[in-house]
């Protein structure tokens, strides 16, 4: 058993076996932040991989083990941040209107047990690529919206009109989904 | 108030969220692995080791008392013992004449064992004192088989092994492998790629001695200038040898067609000049001539790349040794009184690729050219430097 100090130091010194204990030790977790940033499966495991590649090969800037995990987090939030860079699409920045906002929540939408993880991960993949990355940095990891405005070389008030398309979007989808529940259940 | 669903609806989706894992496919670590900078066994280390390898394996099969090269015909087979001779016994004579597909039929002298052969039929039996294994194995060995028998010869089928000095009491073989099913070879990361780079041609000129012709000057053409360009066109291929570092060699082509124009002195006319009503000064005449630099150059170059950025757009610096042969017509306007001059040269280059497996590449490089045995129509002889700046394509099997 290896713990985090010596896992860190034998894969600073490029030892094969401790990189795939590292890996297999974050590979779930770093793939479920790279599912949710990217727009499917696929570039979730391009990110994942090229975060890796950037873990590992900037091993020796991380000099405290504690830190570990939020730094492979952080690293690999960049990297979800580049990719969103490189192959963002011109969208049509949606500015929700003033009764967008005040959607009537149905009830049974506080229940989110119905719902496996496959299908939410499937709600933030389909947003549009700004909304996901926002929605992602604010309500998940918890950056400010100036902070996000300056990764995304936005503005604040893009990245705040943008977190609330998100929520609108989110919960559009959402109720949608129960109402169809509903039908289903009651049909 | 009225928001209070809203926001637990959204805390638990972001719970659930947060917290979601997912394992991913085993092909990303096996791209991640061929990436990631690993412990590396040193060069020299790796060297001695393949040697030593390469070295067991001819020991091997030219030990003494190996009759054949042949491979072992059937793996399965189980060593029960050393079958050496015990030192002061005589080892039967053994005649191998190779046949019946991948095994050997040997006749024996038998008089050790006092066998005899059931017809054709190949027959197995213990082979105390020879240096051979029977290739059909039973439980019973030939003798206790076939007590009492009395016989000059034998023919059995055999496999001829080469015995180690030592063999333990026990080693099992076994193949795991269905038959007809090839090893899978292992993808070496071998990259194709071609390369196309304008370029820009400077001399250093170096007069020659024993024809007593001074040249006054090098008429340079400026520095940038399409006076000076030729184009060169590079393909082969390239691969890792450890984690950064990577070989790659291929073939090359050159071709310029440069005016060069130079000035020497000459007595053919002299110009005289009066100083001050004390005498004249007598100076040589300058001649201006020029010829026409043609190259047509093929050749090969092999070289060393090491990676210095590994991720997103890897950059690469290197080293490459060309030699290059000249494959131009001489004649008046070629500037050449040799044919098919060989040029060597080397050549820095740092190049900066995006690491996919179809891509693109640019690439500065200077080469400088540090043998020539061209023969110029003129008095002097050129040492070329080139820059430029390369597009090339990599496509990686």
């Amino acid at each position: 058993m290896y713990n985090h100090y010596d896992l860190l130091t034998r894969c600073k010194n490029g030892d094969a076996k401790s990189q795939r204990i590292l890996y297999d030790l974050f590979k779930a977790k770093l793939m479920g932040l790279c599912r949710r940033y990217a727009r499917n499966r696929e570039e979730a495991q391009d990110v994942l991989q090229e975060a890796f590649i950037r873990i590992f090969n900037n091993m020796h800037q991380l000099e405290s083990s504690e830190k570990l995990e939020s730094w492979m987090k952080s690293i690999a939030v960049h990297t979800a941040i580049n990719q969103y860079h490189r192959t963002k699409r011109h969208e049509l920045i949606f500015s929700p209107s003033a009764e967008n906002n005040d959607v009537s929540t149905v009830e049974s939408l506080k229940d989110l047990q119905v719902y496996p993880d496959e299908f939410l991960i499937s709600l933030v993949n389909n947003l549009p690529d700004g909304c996901r990355m926002v929605f992602n940095l604010y309500a998940i990891e918890g950056y400010s919206h100036a902070e996000i405005a300056e990764k995304l070389k936005i503005s604040e008030g893009t990245s705040r009109s943008q977190f609330h398309h998100a929520k609108y979007l989110l919960k559009e989808k959402l109720k949608c989904q129960d109402l169809a529940h509903y039908y289903e259940k009651f049909a | 108030m009225k928001n209070l669903p809203d926001d637990e609806l959204f805390d638990a989706l972001e719970t659930r969220l947060r917290n979601f894992m997912e394992e991913p496919g085993e092909e990303v670590w096996n791209k991640i692995s061929a990436e990631i900078p690993r412990s590396r066994t040193p060069l020299l280390m790796l060297w001695f080791n393949r040697s030593a390898a390469v070295l067991a394996i001819v020991t091997l099969l030219f030990l003494p008392g190996i009759k054949t090269d042949r491979p072992v015909p059937n793996s399965t087979n189980e060593f029960t013992k050393d079958t050496r001779v015990p030192s002061g016994k005589v080892p039967p004579a053994l005649v191998i004449t190779p046949g019946r597909g991948n095994r050997i039929v040997g006749r024996a002298d038998a008089s050790v064992a006092h066998l005899e052969a059931r017809g054709n039929q190949p027959t197995s039996f213990d082979v105390t004192g020879a240096p051979f294994i029977p290739v059909n194995h039973s439980e019973d060995t030939l003798a206790e088989a076939l007590p009492g028998t009395h016989s000059d010869s034998v023919e059995v089928e055999v496999a001829i092994l080469p015995l180690p000095l030592a063999v333990p009491d026990s080693i099992e073989l076994t193949d795991t492998r269905e038959p007809g099913e090839k090893k899978k070879k292992k993808r070496k990361g071998i990259s194709f790629y071609s390369l196309v780079t304008p370029t820009l041609s400077y001399y250093r000129i170096s007069p020659l001695a024993e024809d007593h012709i001074v040249i006054e000057r090098l008429k340079s053409p400026p520095v940038l200038s399409a006076g000076r360009l030729g184009i060169s066109i590079e393909a082969g291929i390239q691969g890792k040898i450890t984690g950064r570092l990577e070989y790659l060699a291929g073939i090359t082509y050159y071709s310029q067609s440069q005016r060069i124009k130079y000035e020497q002195l000459t007595s053919d006319h002299v110009i005289i000049e009066e100083e001050d009503g004390k005498g004249y000064m007598v100076r040589p005449g300058v001649l201006e001539k020029s010829f026409q630099y043609k190259m047509q150059n093929i050749g090969a170059q092999a070289g060393l790349m090491y990676s210095l950025k590994q991720v997103g757009l890897v950059h690469k610096a290197g080293i490459l040794l060309q030699y290059q042969k000249g494959f131009h017509t001489p004649d008046e306007t070629s500037g050449f009184s040799r044919t098919r001059p060989d040029y060597l040269s080397y050549q820095l280059l740092y190049r900066m690729e995006y690491a996919v497996r179809r891509g693109v590449f640019v690439q500065p490089s200077y080469s400088r050219s540090f043998y020539s045995d061209e023969s110029l129509q003129a008095p002097f002889s050129l040492k070329q430097s080139r820059a430029g700046i390369g597009l090339g394509i990599v496509y990686r099997f």
